[in-house]
């Protein structure tokens, strides 16, 4: 037997389908079509010089990975 | 130690506890006490989740760990950034729209109570145990080098982080945890700079000699499952291991939840996620250096300078007096051979360098057949010490030679590092007790006063088994490696629950409940009938989940409940 939620889920609203993507998840940057409690438009954005959206953020993170990557493979290489 | 390393250590340890009581006084409403008003920004919140990863242990064995191996085991961490860029793009918008107090909670809304329960349940469970060897682990090492009592350490190391934390709650935790890491890492890098100042050699000369001993090989690209660090273990079991321990664990969520926006909190993941590289390279390069160190200084043939002690005391006197005067005659040797190995580097001359780098690596080898001989014989005149003596390298260093008052920085630094997880684990524990037993099954309709009140009475009652837990540890056999077994027990299972509730919509309550019970039980009979690493556990637990969710679902018919895009606060 199915146990119900915790708290009952609203049906989805029109409104609601403005805040997701075609593939079910909410916006990164589309903060005017958001209508989800918590995001405010500041909330988007990622306040950091250089970085207009919260993917530029996810590939400076990625990219300094592979620089550590490429610098201890170096390392490794030099003093082996 | 003397009075003035007493005076830096207590100062400090009992200064922050303080100053994050006083920080954080009155407190009355729930939020306030589980996620400090949500008004922290994104360097306390990146340093909090630091924190609450590196214990105390962190810092007192990955130096041995560097010493022991080199800087192999950075590769564990390369599967981290990755996890974390998930968990900020899909997780934590998530549980931040929710507005939850605890990772459970987004499973009972996403599945059903039932599914709630049995996650938050895990959780307590696999924590609960693990609370313990927090304090334990570094309370062993600490008591047993500085000759303090293990079980007044045990006790005043935990009572404090108690205190503050029952307390003070969430914000408390987090405020303390920013001073913490500010004394880890003054220790840290004092210690990097005594140790550079007092080698021998320059900094090129030590890096050749690491490199020569194979202890800057920090990437293995070998497909080799027997090699226990390689690029590729690293990277997908760090992945794995990470998405679970920063997504799903309520000590790392209750962390990042806390920032004053999703921005802050995305900002402080990020941190860590940029840093936790460079951070864990520093400290094994420490262990490195150590090594270095120890080649142009005379080390002790066992680093566990008690366990050597009870022996030389009780019958095994001669033949370790015998090791002990081998092993300095090796070392002598091997002192020359690499001041003769650096001359020829010096002097251009390859094929002698090369000559009197094969001698070094012949003395090294030979040098460590007699400390192989002397664990032995240590392990036969007092059977319950630890046959690795590389966690107690970093502390042998700092006591013999490091300057008063930096002595006591460094200890503070361990302590701290102790408190900081284990502060972050008793809230967590409290704050899932609170929310998704105590109010959710037992008293739904109460105040937030109330619930403040008996999330401290449930943090006072972790924070004591974890002290008791502590106390007793020395009666159980190999605890820690007892601790990550049940860790990776229940882990896998745990992961499912929440990459099911993300990703794979068609999946609801009763099929992932009845799938992870399914899989729970699959892993313990694996657990007691094969002979495998416990870490593959891991992937079996979160493989098996998935996949009987998604056939009991087929055999239920669709399902009719939200997706986790669908979900409102």
């Amino acid at each position: 037997m199915k146990s119900p939620p915790d708290q009952p889920v609203p049906a989805p609203q029109g409104g609601a389908r403005h805040s997701v993507r075609a593939d079910g998840w909410p916006k990164e940057n589309g903060a005017q079509e958001t209508d989800a409690p918590y995001p405010t438009n500041l909330d988007e954005l990622t306040g950091l010089p250089g970085f207009g959206t919260w993917r530029g953020v996810y590939v400076f993170v990625f990219g300094s990975f592979i620089l550590w990557v490429a610098l201890l493979f170096v390392l490794t290489r030099i003093f082996s | 130690m003397n009075p003035l390393d007493f005076v830096v250590l207590i100062g400090s340890m009992v200064g922050i506890a303080l100053y994050g009581i006083w920080r954080t006084r009155g407190h009355r409403d729930l939020n306030a006490y589980l996620k400090g008003d949500q008004n922290i920004g994104w360097a306390t919140i990146g340093i909090s989740v630091m924190a609450t990863q590196a214990s105390a242990i962190t810092f007192i064995s990955t130096p041995g760990q560097g010493y022991q191996d080199g800087l192999g085991f950075v590769q564990n961490y390369f599967g981290m950034p990755l996890a974390l860029i998930l968990i900020a793009a899909v997780f934590l918008p998530m549980y931040r729209r929710l507005n939850v107090y605890t990772a459970y909670e987004f499973l009972g809304r996403r599945f059903d109570a039932k599914t709630r329960l049995l996650g938050a349940a895990l959780f307590l469970l696999q924590r609960g145990l693990a609370a313990g060897i927090t304090i334990y682990a570094p309370a062993i090492i600490l008591s047993t080098m500085l000759g303090w009592r293990l079980d007044l350490t045990i006790i005043l190391s935990g009572l404090l982080v108690v205190i503050y934390t029952v307390i003070g709650g969430s914000e408390a935790v987090s405020l303390t945890q920013k001073y913490q890491m500010a004394i880890i890492f003054g220790g840290m890098v004092t210690a990097f700079i005594v140790l550079l100042v007092k080698l021998p050699a320059n900094l090129t000369d030590a890096l050749t000699v690491a490199g020569g001993f194979q202890k800057l090989h920090a990437m293995d690209f070998s497909f080799d499952f027997k090699q226990r660090y390689t690029f590729w273990s690293g990277l997908l079991g760090g992945l794995f291991l990470s998405l679970s321990y920063f997504g799903t664990d309520q000590s790392q969520v209750q962390r990042y939840i806390s920032g004053a926006s999703l921005r802050e909190s995305r900002l402080g993941l990020m941190l860590n996620a940029v840093l936790k590289i460079p951070m864990q390279f520093f400290i094994l390069l420490l262990g490195v250096m150590v090594f270095v160190f120890y080649q142009f200084e005379q080390p002790p043939v066992f680093f566990n300078d008690a366990a050597w002690n009870y022996a030389v005391k009780h019958d095994s006197g001669a033949q370790l007096h015998s090791l002990e005067q081998k092993f300095d005659a090796i070392h002598v040797e091997k002192q020359q051979l690499i001041h003769n190995w650096l001359d020829a580097k010096h002097a251009g001359n390859r094929e002698a360098e090369a000559q009197a780098r094969q001698q070094a690596l012949a003395a090294n080898g030979r040098s460590e057949a007699v400390r192989a001989e002397a664990l032995t014989a240590v392990l036969a005149a007092h059977p319950g010490t630890k046959s690795n003596d590389s966690d107690y390298v970093f502390i042998t260093f700092i006591l013999d030679y490091l300057p008063h008052g930096v002595i006591g920085l460094l200890v503070a630094a361990f302590f701290a590092a102790a408190l900081s997880s284990k502060a972050a684990e008793l809230n967590a524990l409290g704050s899932t007790t609170t929310i998704d037993f105590y109010r959710h099954v037992f008293k739904p309709e109460a105040s937030d006063a109330h619930y403040v009140t008996a999330s401290k009475w449930f943090t006072f009652f972790w924070g004591l088994v974890a002290i008791g837990f502590a106390l007793f540890a020395n009666l159980a056999e190999n605890l820690i490696q007892a601790v990550n077994i049940v860790g990776s027990v229940f882990y896998g299972v745990v992961l499912a629950l929440f990459l099911v509730a993300f990703f794979i919509r068609r999946v609801g309550g009763t099929a992932i409940f009845w799938a992870a019970l399914m899989a729970q039980a699959l892993v313990f009979a694996l657990y007691f009938s094969l002979n495998i690493s416990y870490l593959w556990y891991n992937f079996i637990g979160c493989a098996a989940c998935v996949l009987f969710s998604l056939l009991i679902q087929a055999g239920l018919g669709p399902n009719t409940g939200p997706a986790a895009s669908e979900l409102k606060s």
